[in-house]
Parts: structure tokens; sequence; C-alpha cells
């Protein structure tokens, strides 16, 4: 085999190469140029790190109690300390102070806010990662088995992109509103119904990227190399067309949890003594006057949460980006 | 130079080849007209040859390759490969014959997928077809690799790292692990620099050396025609005008447009001058093409009858020369 001559060119192989970067180390340069966005990420892991623990203490092991009821410190501002013998010693607040003061009941707003964080951002995600899931299954599956026909009759492409039309259509917020009035309310039910009425920006993003990308030239090069159409379709089509699905779901992660606290606020949500920011934010409107912590508290954590995933998601967009416009 | 099977079965024959694209509109997207991309195509590449399909932009080059490769439905015709006919493959069969057959493409940016390294750009097909894995896969990616002259290193670098001539010799490395007999160059040199293509066509003649492969070499660059081709055939709006051996290609073009063809092209040495035949007007659309010969609209030779019967085809010197013009002129 080696014995035939060979008069290849060498020089164009040995031409060095800039050091070797991963997709990811090129993506972790472009992102942490932005400033905002880098910045938000960290506020984001500390609230991942928050929800976690809001978790594990408050109802594993219940360092902060939610639910001890204490009439007399009802309304203590933050940072306050429990009245001295009133309270009976095993209803005392964990660190002996009460952190962000208590509500009408005299219940350890910081506890019920810790509990509240996971609530929510188990919703945020769980709500937004469904969403991504439908969105990119259905949209991949347009853009793909367009032209194909079900029943000689419509086209997958037809049929699909119809449908999500459709649920466009609906207001979604009213028939999240319906359904959670039907259903009975658990924090399941609500990711669930958040996630199954957002995914349509997804499948309409994962469609389009997906024409596009069809017709390129790897991708008739995976079809002439006999490759399977599931192996195209999720190896060659998908992670390509993820980049902007990656930066809605960000945003989608906000908007679910504005979306609960939105059903909790209208007292559709989770239902007490369930914690979330929504319905501490619900219960507190009634004393705005005589005690604004129990509004601002919740209010201010769903602004810096929701601010924090869309500025992730913007710098995410352009760090994503630039990959797409190089080629 | 190249070797020739000799019991006269061609590799490759592609019978009355046909691909209309439907032209969609109005409010049911009903098809209102065809593009006649691809209008009623013979040819036949022999074992080990290149042959080369020269013409215009637009006149269905991409077209007539890509369906052979069944990358497009043909509308109509025959593609004998090795003894079958491709378009009349399931699909299962279909898959086992792609490792016999394969291509490579122009823009040697969209061709790979930027998310796979290099290593698992030219192993994939190997994976897929089960023909090696673990240490193997391997080994033989990068005999691979040096073989289209990349190193071993490259086998985890990503696509965007590699200049075009690079990656050009990437995605060559693809098409060649499934060990083919016939591989489709699409305009493979043509978005190179001219420094760039030289290399890589001289490793497209080293490799089909060493594999006894067959091109059927797509370019509108008559030059590479001539350097590369044992065989060419030359394309006008979906139609051949002549089928020719290289050198009586190029010494005597007998087709009216294959003559306007080589004299529009500049000559290796300057000194040479011949007569330039201008051809009037532009290339018509193959949405509406004309009546009769296709290149009667802008024809210098052109005669009354052209305008409504099509040439038929038409031998000169003996069958065996493989040199076929359609043409009124060469009637008797
Ligand atoms: N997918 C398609 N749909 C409709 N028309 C097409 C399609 N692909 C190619 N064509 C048309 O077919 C003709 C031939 O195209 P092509 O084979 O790409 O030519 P070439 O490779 O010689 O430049 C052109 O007029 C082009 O517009
Ligand atoms: S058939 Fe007529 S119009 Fe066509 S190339 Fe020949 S002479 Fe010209
Ligand atoms: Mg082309």
């Amino acid at each position: 085999m080696t014995s035939t001559p060979v008069h290849t060119d060498v020089t164009l192989s040995s031409e060095t190469l800039a050091p070797p970067e991963t997709p990811w180390q090129e993506f972790w340069r472009t992102f942490k140029k932005d400033k905002l966005a880098l910045g938000s990420t960290v506020i984001l892991i500390g609230l991942l790190i928050v929800g976690l623990s809001g978790k594990i203490f408050t109802e594993w092991i219940v360092v902060f109690d939610t639910e001890v009821v204490r009439l007399p410190d009802k309304f203590k501002p933050p940072l306050s300390t429990p009245s001295q013998g009133i309270i009976p010693e095993q209803d005392l607040p964990a660190l002996g102070l009460y952190l962000l003061g208590t509500d009408e009941l005299g219940r350890d707003v910081f506890a019920r806010m810790l509990q509240g964080s996971f609530v929510s951002l188990s919703i945020g995600f769980v709500a937004a990662g469904l969403s991504m899931i439908i969105g990119v299954i259905l949209g991949a599956l347009a853009g793909f088995f367009g032209t194909v026909k079900i029943f000689k009759l419509v086209s997958v492409d037809t049929l699909i992109m119809r449908f999500t039309d459709v649920m466009l259509c609906i207001p979604t917020f009213f028939l999240i509103l319906t359904v959670v009035a039907l259903l009975p309310p658990s924090i399941y039910n609500i990711m669930i119904v958040i996630g199954l009425t957002s995914w349509m920006g997804n499948c309409r993003l994962v469609r389009a990227e997906i024409l596009a990308l069809r017709e390129q030239d790897f991708v008739q090069a995976g079809k002439a190399l006999g490759l399977p159409e599931h192996r195209i379709i999720f190896r060659h089509l998908v992670p390509n067309a993820m980049s902007p699905v990656l930066v809605s779901t960000t945003i989608g992660v906000a908007t679910a949890i504005l979306t609960e606290s939105a059903l909790s606020f209208l007292g559709f949500g989770a239902q007490p003594p369930h914690a979330t920011w929504g319905n501490i934010l619900s219960d507190g409107k009634g004393f705005i006057f005589d005690a604004p912590w129990l509004v601002m508290i919740p209010g201010t954590a769903i602004f810096v949460v929701v601010l924090a995933f869309n500025l992730v998601g913007e710098g995410l967009r352009e760090a994503l980006n630039p990959k797409l416009r190089r080629r | 130079m190249t070797e020739r099977s000799t019991n006269g079965q061609p590799l490759l024959e592609v019978r009355r080849l046909k691909k209309y694209f439907p032209v969609r509109s109005g409010l049911f997207s009903r098809v209102s007209a065809w593009v006649k991309a691809v209008d009623d195509v013979s040819f036949m590449i022999q074992t080990g040859e290149t042959f080369g399909l020269v013409g215009e932009s637009g006149c269905g080059k991409t077209t007539v390759g890509r369906t052979i490769l069944r990358l497009m439905e043909p509308t109509s015709g025959e593609a004998i490969f090795e003894g079958e006919n491709i378009f009349q493959l399931d699909a299962k069969t279909l898959r086992t014959r792609r490792r016999r057959m394969q291509i490579v493409f122009q823009d040697p940016y969209s061709s790979l997928n930027p998310r796979m390294t290099v290593g698992s750009i030219i192993g994939e097909p190997l994976v897929v077809h089960g023909l090696a894995k673990g240490q193997e896969l391997t080994e033989r990616v990068y005999h691979l690799l040096q073989r289209v002259g990349l190193r071993p290193e490259h086998y985890s670098r990503y696509p965007h790292e590699f200049s075009g001539g690079q990656r050009q010799r990437i995605g060559i490395a693809r098409a060649l692990a499934l060990n083919p007999k016939f591989i489709v160059c699409d305009e493979a040199v043509s978005a190179l620099d001219v420094s760039i293509q030289a290399q890589i066509i001289n490793l497209l003649k080293d490799l089909q050396e060493e594999y006894h492969l067959s091109y059927l070499f797509i370019t509108h660059d008559l030059n590479l025609v001539e350097y590369l081709a044992d065989h060419v055939a030359v394309m006008y709006l979906g139609k051949l005008a002549e089928v020719a051996p290289v050198e009586a290609l190029f010494t005597e073009p007998k087709h009216p447009y294959t003559q306007a063809l080589l004299s529009a092209n500049p000559l290796p040495d300057p000194k040479a001058t011949h007569e330039r035949i201008l051809l009037p007007g532009d290339v018509p659309t193959p949405l509406n093409p004309p009546s009769g010969c296709r290149f009667h609209t802008r024809c210098p030779r052109v005669m009354d009858h052209c305008r409504t019967t099509e040439p038929p085809l038409i031998h000169i010197g003996k069958p065996e020369d493989r040199h076929t013009v359609w043409c009124h002129l060469y009637e008797n």
C-alpha cells in the first residue's frame, strides 16, 4: 500500500494550529467578557445553593421551622429579637433572631423564604426544562420530516406547526388558570401545566434552525455515509440547533417563576402551609402599610432572580452566537 | 495512467436521468411548474476513470451528482452501479451500498459538523457500519488522517480550527473511511486558493492510484478538467451537449457550446491565442427551457429546425470511442 509513489504535500499539515480550544473553552472565553451575565451567574449559583439548603434545612433537618406560630411576636420587623420569656424555648428561631422578620402569625419569614426558594426554583427549572424538551422534539420532527405526509393528507410539518399556532392563540395565563382551577393545586401540577403551555417558542426556533441546517453539506454527508435518521437528527441537527433554545430556556425559567408567583398571588398556586415566594407576597399584601417587609422581601427576591436569569440568557446569546456566525 | 476495466462493463451507467423540482405557488401550494434541472442525461463511467462534468453554474451538475448518490430522489431514469440499479434499492440495501460510493463537497465550511471533533467525524461512518471500534477505530482514523496529509494530533481538534484546504482533507478522509470505489467530487477544490487547489488535486490523484478510485469530477473550471479527467461530459441547461475523451474534447470540440466554452477559457500559455466565440444573451432558465435544441437561443450556428426539433445523440467516430454529441450539425 505504501509502495505507491506519494507526492502529497505535507507542508500544509505541519502548519501549526492555535492551541487546542474545545467549544466549551471558547464559550467560556466569550461569556466571561460579559460582566453582567457573569455576575448574574454567580447570583444564580448562590441561589441554587440557597434553594437546596432551603429544602434540606426546612424539611429534612428542620433547622429553620416554617410552621411555628408565635402570636405574641407577630409583625416583628427584620433583624429583631424574639420577646424574652413569652416565646417557649423550642419555638425560638434558629439564630436567636428574626432575620427577615415575622408575618401576621409570627412565623419566621426567613424560614419561609428559604423554603419558597426551593419551590420557586424547582418550578422554574422543571417547567422550562419540560418546555425545552417538548419544543425540541416537536421542532426537530417538524423541521426534519417536513414533507412527509401522514395518511397522504397533511405533512408532519403542517400538523405540528398548525397545532403550535393554535396553542399560541390561547392566552397562556388563562389556560393555566383554568387548568389549575380544575386540577388539585399541587406544585407538580403547576410545573407540568406551565411546561405544557410554554413550548411553542422553542418549537419554532428549533424548526427554523433545522430547516436551515438540513440543507448544509454535513447533513448531506451524513446521509451519503448511510447514517440512520435518528443519528442525523440527534447527533448532527439538534446539537447545532440548540443555541437559541438554551437562551430561550434560561429566560423561560424566569418566566415560569413569574407565572407561579402570579398564580400564587391569585390563590391558585401551591397551597399553604407550603410557602412559595408568590404566596408569601400574596399573604403579605393585606399588611403592606403595617409590615411592608412582607411584600418587599419576596418581591425583591423575585425581581432579582428574574433579572439574573434574563441577564444570563443575554450573555448566553452573545457567547453562543459568534460560533454560528463564524461557521 | 489509470487502470481501466477491460471487460467493458462500466462501473456506473446513468441512463435517461431526469430530476424536476416542483415549483409551488398559490394558497394550497399546488405545483404550478417544474424546474427541469436535469433532463434526460445518460453517460457511463469506467472503473478507475476520472469522469469530468463541466458546465456553467446552474446547469444541473450538482443535481446529477446528488441524484446518483440518492441524496435526492430522481424523477426518472436509472443509475446502474456495479450491475445494480441504485434508484431501485430499498432503504436497507441502499445503506450498505453507500459504502461503495461517496461524495466530497464544495464548501469546506458547511461540510463538517462544527460540534464534532475531527476524529469522530472521520470515525463515525466506521462506527455506524460496525466496521471498527475501540483501539482499532482510533488507529484507522489515525491512518486516514495521515493518508490525507493531516497529523494524528489533529484527532481531537474541531473543524473551525482548520484552514479551508485542511478541512477539505478532513472531508476527503471521511469519504475514504468506508473504502469506496467511486467518489463524486462536487466542485471539491473550487472554493480554495489556487496553490491549495493544486495540493488537493494531487492528493486526489494519489488516492485514486492507491485505492483504484473512480471519480465523477464536477467543476466549472475547464483547466482542472483537462488536467485531471480522462473523459468529459459538457452540460448545458439540464442536458448533455457533448461527451468525449479529454484529448478529443480539447483538440476537436464538436458541439458549438463546447467550442464556445473552450474559446472563452484562458489558456495556460499566455502567448497562445485563439479566436474567442462570444455567446449572445444569458443562459435561459430551466423553468422554461427553449424548445428544440436548448442551446438554440445562443448558438452561433443555429439552423431553422434546431428551434423545433431536439437534436438526437450522434456518435463521432466509432461508438467505442465514447465520443457523442447532441447537435443537428452532425446528422449524416
Ligand atoms: N432543491 C431545489 N429546488 C428547486 N430548484 C433547485 C433545487 N436544487 C437546484 N435547483 C435548480 O436546479 C438547477 C440546477 O442546479 P444545480 O444542480 O445546483 O446546478 P450546478 O451545480 O450546475 O450549479 C438550478 O436552476 C437550480 O436553481
Ligand atoms: S442543434 Fe442547432 S442550435 Fe443546437 S447546438 Fe447544434 S446547431 Fe446549435
Ligand atoms: Mg453545483
